[in-house]
């Protein structure tokens, strides 16, 4: 009985220890700050029928683990039937592999480690190219865009997808080419 | 002595090519007589299929328990990783590595008995983001067999072969070589990682001496 008892109380006190040491440890915070997006910049190119928009978005990691994103998706929302006439493409890239000249054009994410208080700036960069409608008309009627972000983390504790949501002017602190 | 370790470029290497086949056309052409062909681990490993995504595993719960105990800057801190790994090295084997390095870490002060007990596939294992694109996305596991990877280099090119396993922080494993290699030769010219761990796409090495 004595026996059993130390043992139950053994178990017992390793469980705790385990349950504590896992809830101390805690998970990743990666985040994709759509919220605190800067920088915008819309440009658009009469001859080509084009408009490029741009912005830098925060990302970060603010959890007490580390965590990776292994796969990015952007994708327009519906904006009516105007969207028709419409080719976007998207695709969001860290800064810093622009600055090295290793951007990606074709939307390709490289997979990224955050570790803990890791901070990055990632630029978003919508194209959209009409046939029909001249640029003037276009963004009479659409001023703006509205972008979804999922972004994959994987971590300690899972994979888990997330979406960020922003919306992207097509008209303010135009750069017009002519 | 002086010796000259020269990478040698090649395409992407990915699961449709025999790495044979890619040693004949891009390395073949400039061997000599006495080179020695290395070879990095991860491209055997690539070239025989030995990945996986993420996605497609899902830890069990000794992979999710143990993963907390590991130190982030290891791959097996990943509970898919480890997963990957327990298929391969088997979860009991993995359990009780997990058991044994924990007691010789807190009686004995050692370090690392986890990786030397839980099977050779448990230190070679790269998880997601530790190998260039496309495959940054993929769970890389170690090469299957590579005694007979460089045995097959040999009697096809005629020159010895070795498998290494390095990393651009100073650290090299020679996986398999034929019996001609010096090993400590390798290991000293591989601490400053001729080949490169990043873009570089240079998975062949020529040392010539």
């Amino acid at each position: 009985m004595g026996f059993l008892v130390a043992f139950a109380a053994c178990a017992g006190t390793i469980s705790a220890a385990l349950a504590v040491y896992y809830w101390h440890l805690g998970n990743h915070n990666i985040l994709l700050d759509t919220a605190a997006a800067y920088e915008f910049v819309v440009r658009h190119d009469i001859p080509r029928n084009e408009i490029t928009c741009s912005c830098l978005i925060p990302l970060s990691n603010k959890g007490e683990q580390q965590g990776m994103i292994n796969n990015v998706f952007c994708q327009p929302v519906y904006c009516g039937k105007i969207m028709d006439e419409l080719t976007i493409s998207s695709h969001l890239c860290l800064v810093e592999d622009e600055m090295k000249d290793e951007m990606r054009e074709n939307s390709y994410w490289k997979s990224l480690i955050l570790k803990r208080n890791d901070h990055f700036d990632t630029k978003l960069v919508v194209k959209i190219h009409n046939s029909s409608i001249d640029i003037a008309s276009l963004v009479q009627e659409l001023d703006h865009i509205q972008m979804l972000i999922y972004y994959q983390v994987v971590g300690r504790k899972g994979i888990q997808w997330r979406l960020a949501e922003l919306s992207v002017p097509l008209v303010d602190d135009v750069m017009v080419i002519n | 002595m002086a010796v000259e370790a020269i990478p040698v470029k090649t395409k992407l290497v990915t699961p449709d090519d025999d790495l044979l086949e890619i040693i004949d056309t891009y390395a073949s052409p400039q061997l000599r007589e006495g080179d020695i062909l290395v070879v990095a681990e991860t491209v055997v490993a690539i070239s025989q299929g030995r990945m996986i995504r993420p996605e497609n595993i899902k830890p069990g719960k000794w992979a999710l328990f143990i993963s907390q105990f590991i130190s982030q800057n290891g791959s097996l801190s990943s509970p898919f990783a480890l997963q990957a790994v327990m298929n391969e090295e088997g979860t009991l084997r993995t359990v009780l590595a997990f058991m044994i390095s924990s007691l010789s870490r807190v009686f004995l002060r050692r370090q690392g008995d986890f990786y030397r007990l839980a099977g050779k596939q448990a230190a070679l294992v790269d998880d997601i983001t530790g190998t260039t694109p496309p495959f940054d996305k993929y769970i890389i596991l170690g090469p299957e067999n590579p005694e007979k990877v460089v045995a097959d280099i040999k009697k096809r090119f005629r020159v010895e072969a070795a498998i290494i396993d390095a990393n651009d922080l100073g650290s090299s494993e020679v996986l398999a070589a034929t019996k001609g290699v010096n090993i400590d030769l390798m290991l000293r010219i591989f601490k400053q990682n001729p080949a490169g761990n990043a873009d570089q796409q240079t998975p062949l090495v020529i040392v010539r001496k």
